[in-house]
């Protein structure tokens, strides 16, 4: 097994999912369904996901940092050169963002925004990245990304509370009984 | 089918029971507050509804508490969720329409009656106007409960949380006495959890599984319709609100896309407020749900991964993602593909699934969508004089002769199976396939001349036997991964049972390379050699007689890493 194909499965192995562009793997036993004998080994293949604009983000999408701390980020994306990409950055509540927001991109495959990045609340909070592309066509795609940054306090192995796997999320329901 | 008067919140000729759920309505639309909403009670006595519900609930084993007049009560109701539309206005913004929320009937969902210790006592589901019913003894405490989840003896599908565990999303009715009247009417409604003030969520997002649940009933009941002995797998539907854009852990929400997972074999959606939700983009749920139905009622070797429909890409990415698009517009009965994301959701993008502006050709998921919805629909358009309807598409994708084709997916295999379930239409279909520039004939395309910019494109199946040797290209120029250039499609043609060897040796190109293989037999996984030697792999496995499907790539052109692969050519030998 090469070393790329050893890393997909490492990273298969480790959490089945690499969402959109990744390989998730699938069980091992061998089985008969549609009336045909299935190998033992089934195929790799990546998840369906959605069609959008040609964008993948190729820099790391998770980060943890301290309440205040400020953060340097190098948000690198992945694009098609033939036709025009906009890429427009907000940070949610509780982020401060500082640099580039902004970046139009033509004849480029790599788009690189250097940016800051500010903690002002302990709090999970995200990065959003809207990246519209415009092909030769005319006919615009978007597709949403985003960078999490982790500022909440880190909890002491004996501060995690022990959970009941509850089987329902329950909703109150608005009711008219009558 | 959702009605006009539910826009203009209008009545039924039940003027009493629309009255009050337009009040709750109105208060869940402008309310945020996060507090759980409490039951109005109007009067337990009253009974002022007649039972039209078609569905037959399992009997109760309540026993009587009391000694009232009625033997039983018939108590009965309405399951109602908001419903937000993806629009698009006329200067091309594509959004999610609050302003416009409309009150929608919660259509065969599963409805359940519990006791004071939330044991079930009886289950039903609502029918096409949301409405179910249960009979039940008079005065007793019970507790309508609704499960996110459609069940028939054909299909099951379900609604849960992958942050939560895996649990299933029930929006849950107050515990109250049945009372001693004959009737009794329980009203339940899915609040949408939107600010109107602050144009934001602010409030439990309850009517989201219901949206999802009610998309795909419409794709449900076209899919029954056309073939009434389609029986599907069990499908989870993961949806929450920390559902994010972000490649990562799944159970922590990082689900990178809404997507459907074979490996899974369920569907995931997003619901990140302010960057994406899909919850009310009916059409990527629905898109989603078609790559689920190739998945189990057909075949699907389709490798996934991202595209977009402007670039050439593996003809079975092509087929399946071109047949997830149609699939959507022909289940939610108009031909718009809508994706709203952005703040407060209010952007997005959409694309006509008749008018293919992204380029024709096998490898054009563009074409392949405008080809099939153009099959489906009655639209009498330029070159399209065909109306099929469903079932014959549904009929050729589950025919033995494509499911065990020995050749992979394609728009190919496909149209040649649907031309001989409706000969009578052949000139039709070919007109289509012509129109998108699919020239190829049979099952394998033969003498197609589309070459989607790549030299080395056609044919677009080569065929190797014991002794001979074809050469194979891999690049990445066009698209990492699941590209039209990265894999080149080989028939083996396997002479007699025994032990071979399949090698690829680098010709010229990149070096250092990594040839590798994936092989399919009629339509099942046959393996895959993805050793680590450098510009060369020898697989020695044993073949049976007949026909294998191989693809030969490079690692480097499918690590998700455009910065690594390029264009590389091997000898390939069979011996």
């Amino acid at each position: 097994m090469s070393k790329i194909t050893t890393r997909f499965y490492f990273k298969l192995q480790a959490a089945c999912f690499f969402a959109a562009s990744i390989m998730c793997t699938q069980g091992y036993a061998a089985e008969v369904t549609k009336g045909h004998k299935v190998a033992a080994q089934e195929q790799a293949k990546a998840a369906y996901a959605k069609p959008g604009a040609p964008v993948r983000l190729m820099s790391p999408a998770e980060f943890s940092l301290e309440k205040g701390d400020a953060l340097p980020l190098e948000v690198e994306l992945s694009t098609q050169p033939l036709g025009e990409t906009v890429v427009q950055l907000s940070a949610q509540n509780g982020l401060a963002l500082a640099g580039q927001t902004v970046y139009a991109s033509q004849g480029q495959s790599r788009i690189v925004m250097p940016l800051t990045i500010t903690a002002e609340a302990a709090a999970l909070a995200y990065v959003h990245i809207w990246v519209e592309h415009t092909g030769v066509s005319g006919q615009k795609t978007t597709r949403a990304l985003a960078i999490a940054l982790d500022s909440r306090p880190k909890l002491l192995p004996l501060q995690y509370k022990a959970k009941v796997a509850k089987p329902y999320v329950e909703m109150q329901a608005t009711e008219v009984i009558r | 089918m959702i009605k006009k008067y539910y826009l203009q919140y209008g009545f039924k000729p039940r003027g009493a029971f629309w009255s009050s759920i337009i009040l709750a309505g109105l208060t869940a639309c402008g309310g945020g507050g996060g507090s759980p909403a409490q039951p109005t009670i109007i009067a337990s006595s009253t009974a002022s509804l007649s039972s039209s519900s078609s569905n037959t609930s399992t009997s109760s084993n309540a026993s009587s508490v009391s000694s009232t007049a009625v033997a039983n009560v018939s108590l009965q109701g309405m399951v109602t969720y908001d419903l937000v539309k993806p629009t698009a206005n006329n200067n091309g913004q594509i959004y999610l329409d609050y302003a416009n929320a409309q009150i929608t009937p919660a259509r065969g969902v599963t409805v359940e009656l519990l006791d004071s210790l939330n044991n079930t006592i009886a289950s039903t589901s609502t029918d096409n106007n949301g409405e179910y019913d249960f009979t039940v003894a008079p005065n007793r405490a019970v507790k309508v409960r609704v499960k996110a989840q459609l069940d028939a003896s054909n299909y099951s599908i379900a609604v849960k949380d992958n942050t939560q565990n895996n649990a299933l999303y029930v929006l849950d009715g107050s515990l109250a006495g049945s009372g001693s009247a004959a009737e009794q009417t329980r009203n339940l409604h899915a609040n949408l959890g939107w600010n109107i003030v602050s144009q934001a969520y602010s409030s439990e997002r309850q009517s989201a599984p219901f949206a999802i649940l009610d998309a795909l009933y419409d794709s449900l009941t076209m899919v029954i319709a056309a073939d009434a002995t389609a029986n599907l797998p069990p499908l989870d539907v993961f949806w929450s609100v920390n559902n994010v854009a972000l490649n990562g852990s799944f159970s922590e929400g990082n689900i990178g896309s809404s997507l459907y997972s074979t490996g899974a074999s369920a569907i995931y959606i997003l619901g990140h407020a302010n960057n994406d939700t899909d919850e009310f983009d009916n059409t990527v749920v629905q898109h989603e749900f078609g790559h689920y139905l190739e998945d189990k009622l057909s075949r699907s070797e389709s490798i996934g991964g991202v595209h977009y429909l402007g670039a050439p890409v593996d003809m079975r990415v092509a087929f399946g993602e071109g047949f997830g698009n149609a699939f959507a517009a022909m289940s939610s009965g108009e031909p718009l593909y809508l994706d709203t994301s952005g703040a407060g959701q209010q952007s997005g993008f959409g694309f006509n699934i008749e008018t293919n502006r992204f380029g024709g050709g096998y490898y054009s998921e563009g074409a392949i969508h405008s080809v099939l919805y153009d099959l489906f629909d009655d639209g009498s358009e330029s070159g399209d004089n065909i109306n099929l309807g469903f079932a014959p598409i549904l009929a050729a994708l589950r025919h033995d002769d494509y499911i065990t084709f020995d050749g992979y997916t394609s728009i190919y295999a496909f149209a040649n199976v649907l031309k001989s379930i409706v000969p009578e239409s052949e000139s039709q279909i070919n007109e289509l396939l012509m129109d998108q520039n699919i020239v190829g004939t049979g099952m394998y395309g033969e003498g197609e001349t589309a070459t989607g910019t790549v030299s080395f494109s056609l044919p677009i199946y080569q065929r190797l036997a014991p002794g001979e040797t074809i050469e194979a290209c891999s690049n990445n120029n066009l698209q990492e991964y699941n590209g039209l250039e990265v894999r080149r499609y080989v028939l083996l043609e396997v002479p007699s049972t025994g032990t071979y060897t399949i090698r690829a040796q680098r010709k010229n190109g990149i070096q250092p390379s990594d040839p590798d293989f994936q092989m399919h037999r009629e339509g099942t996984w046959a393996g895959a050699s993805e050793g680590s030697a450098v510009d060369v792999e020898n697989w020695t496995k044993r073949l049976e007689q007949g026909v294998y499907a191989l693809n030969v790539y490079d690692a480097f052109n499918t690590d998700e890493d455009d910065s690594t692969g390029g264009l590389v050519c091997f000898n390939v030998t069979l011996n």
